[in-house]
């Protein structure tokens, strides 16, 4: 008989930073066990103790092992706890779980990264694991949207990732209030894949965002010519374990948590019923 | 094997002092007998060895509707008795979901490993009782460790496991076996002939469903009825899905894993209000692809066994059989 540590044990990590990226989303800085790993695209059930725990994805790079970053949006009572939380804090994680972006299939392809709100921050680790090893791919061009500038999150960073040689980076918001400044493009994120001159036999996407823009995005994305098999989305659903146990998350027949959350679109036998 | 169902019921009760024992017994006027936990034939009267599947499947005992999976039970050595076969399907399915996974469900695990398994015909078929409509014979066919099938004042003992091995050597060694002979089989060929063809007299206006492999939609009017309980997820031998709390008690801090059903409101909202099936019809749906479809897809079989349980509980007696059948009526209309 197999041995095996309970499933619902946690780990104890310490938040030793915290970031405000926008009125709405923050990121933990989480000093984890020595020997935890994770791959790009893996997510990790992450709480607080006598509060709960939820699917959030690490927002930074997998080879940057310790301490990991994940960005936390206010939606919720435990998310709303969590951003209350101060440095020195306690945070649980269970994990990682689940597929991950499969990377050896992006090697020697452009990489096409299309995100929107908190969507940025699996992606933004997906981002900074290629650019790790950005020989690799014939190039990378990614397209994050927000919906207005001060909800786009990494704001702090953007300046950095322009500078990437190989590294093509395009923003836009879908509205700019009054009162907040822009000098980009205004629309939703689709509008940047329109123009992009793509070799779409050599191209992969990975898109993550709300429901709707995934959606939007995927049709782009089909309209540029991309098979249904090179168009990678991060599904999220609801998920209470994690390792295909409480039957929350299913899509179709898949388990969000075990079989995905990274799926290509041909997976879907019913894909218009996906976007919820 | 065969020995005096007298006997057999003595020795299981000479079992008492070192086994948690549960068994179907029959309640006052009660027509369905409770899987309880059996004290004795003095406390608890005669465990029911024929009859029909429990009034609750079995999986409470393999899967406790509220614990904390943090917490590691042990629980004795136990035997359940009476187990049919519609519930033994059942306990094949979650083995394969919670056992033969990835991940193993902590507590199924030791509650299963903890317990033998003895199987029973089902000689009292009810109203809503379809095993064979799902592919099932109303006797044990798998996934038990003793069958025990009582004919008249005698009982056959096989194994279905090595465990089941251990057990039948030792009645070997402690009751007078009996002389197995031809009609006494066909005694038990003709009682299980008898109870299918009760079974497709009760059937005979639902025709076979086999293995449904597409579904289609259910209208906003053929769910009309339901109230939303969701009794048919709780009561149903199969439905295994938890949703999972966190408690505090001052500083002690616990999980708490309870049942949930995909037919109430709130089983896929998440935090923000977002509901991938706020419709009633679209969980109706979602439960009968699960059951004919997404289950058959991850473990190879149904997730309807037949009990009909779903159908006894349900307030507005919505009964799976006619389900199945909008569900062949819809195929037919599209091919």
């Amino acid at each position: 008989m197999r041995t095996q540590t309970n499933v619902f044990k946690r780990l104890e990590t310490t938040c030793i930073d915290v970031k405000v990226e926008s009125p709405t989303i923050k990121t933990l800085v989480l000093q984890c066990p020595e020997d935890f790993e994770f791959r790009t695209g893996q997510f990790v059930q992450a709480g607080l103790m006598g509060i709960g725990e939820g699917p959030f994805t690490p927002s930074s790079s997998h080879y940057d092992k310790n301490p990991i970053e994940i960005s936390i949006m206010r939606v919720g009572y435990m998310t709303e706890r969590i951003h209350q939380l101060e440095k020195g804090t306690t945070v649980t994680i269970r994990g990682p779980y689940g597929n991950g972006y499969p990377l050896d299939a992006f090697k020697g392809k452009h990489v096409l990264i299309v995100g929107g709100g908190v969507g940025l921050a699996p992606l933004r680790s997906l981002m900074l694991t290629l650019v790790h090893d950005i020989s690799d791919y014939a190039g990378i061009t990614v397209c994050f949207g927000a919906r207005t500038p001060e909800d786009l999150i990494y704001k702090d960073q953007l300046a950095v990732w322009t500078e990437i040689d190989g590294l093509d980076l395009h923003l836009s918001v879908d509205q700019v209030p009054e009162g907040q400044e822009w000098k980009g493009k205004t629309g939703v994120v689709t509008t940047l894949l329109k123009p992009l001159e793509i070799d779409r036999k050599n191209t992969v996407a990975a898109v993550c965002g709300p429901p709707i823009m995934m959606k939007f995005a995927t049709l782009s994305l089909l309209e540029l010519g991309l098979e249904p098999s090179a168009i990678y989305l991060s599904m999220e659903s609801k998920m209470y374990c994690g390792v295909g146990l409480c039957r929350h998350c299913t899509i179709e027949h898949y388990f969000a948590c075990k079989d995905g959350p990274v799926f290509t679109y041909d997976q879907f036998e019913n894909p218009e019923a996906i976007w919820v | 094997m065969v020995v005096f169902t007298e006997d057999f019921v003595c020795y299981i009760e000479s079992l008492l002092d070192s086994h948690e024992i549960y068994a179907p017994v029959y309640r006052a006027d009660a027509a369905t007998p409770f899987l309880e936990a059996w004290k004795g034939r003095e406390k608890s009267g005669n465990p029911v060895m024929d009859s029909i599947r429990t009034l609750d499947p079995p999986k409470l005992l393999f899967f406790p509707a509220r614990n904390d999976p943090l917490i590691e039970v042990l629980p004795g050595r136990r035997i359940i008795l009476g187990v049919k076969n519609c519930d033994l399907q059942a306990l094949r399915l979650l083995d394969s979901a919670l056992l033969d996974n990835e991940f193993v469900d902590p507590v199924y695990k030791n509650m299963r490993e903890s317990s033998l398994i003895i199987a029973t015909d089902c000689t009292e078929p009810g109203d809503t009782c379809h095993c064979i409509l799902q592919g099932y014979e109303p006797f044990p066919e798998s996934s038990f460790d003793v069958s025990a099938a009582v004919v008249g004042d005698r009982v056959f003992l096989s194994s279905g496991s090595s465990r089941g091995n251990e057990f039948l050597a030792d009645i070997q060694n402690k009751l007078i076996v009996q002389e197995t002979s031809v009609p006494l089989h066909d005694a038990l060929a003709r009682q299980r002939k008898k109870t299918r063809e009760e079974l497709e007299e009760i059937n005979s206006q639902w025709s076979s469903s086999g293995k449904q492999e597409t579904l289609d939609l259910f209208s906003r009017d053929a769910v009309d009825s339901c109230i939303e309980c969701g009794g048919c997820n709780f009561i149903c031998p199969t439905c295994y899905c938890f949703l999972m709390n966190d408690e505090s008690q001052g500083s002690v801090h616990s999980l708490v894993r309870t049942w949930d059903g995909c037919q109430l409101r709130g089983y896929g909202r998440v935090a923000g209000g977002s509901n991938p099936r706020p419709d009633l019809h679209e969980r109706f749906n979602h439960r009968y692809s699960c059951k004919f479809k997404y289950m058959f897809k991850q473990f190879e079989t149904n997730g309807c066994t037949g009990c009909g349980r779903c159908s006894d509980v349900c307030p507005a007696r919505i009964d799976v059989r006619e389900a199945m059948r909008i569900i062949k009526k819809q195929q037919q209309v599209r091919a």
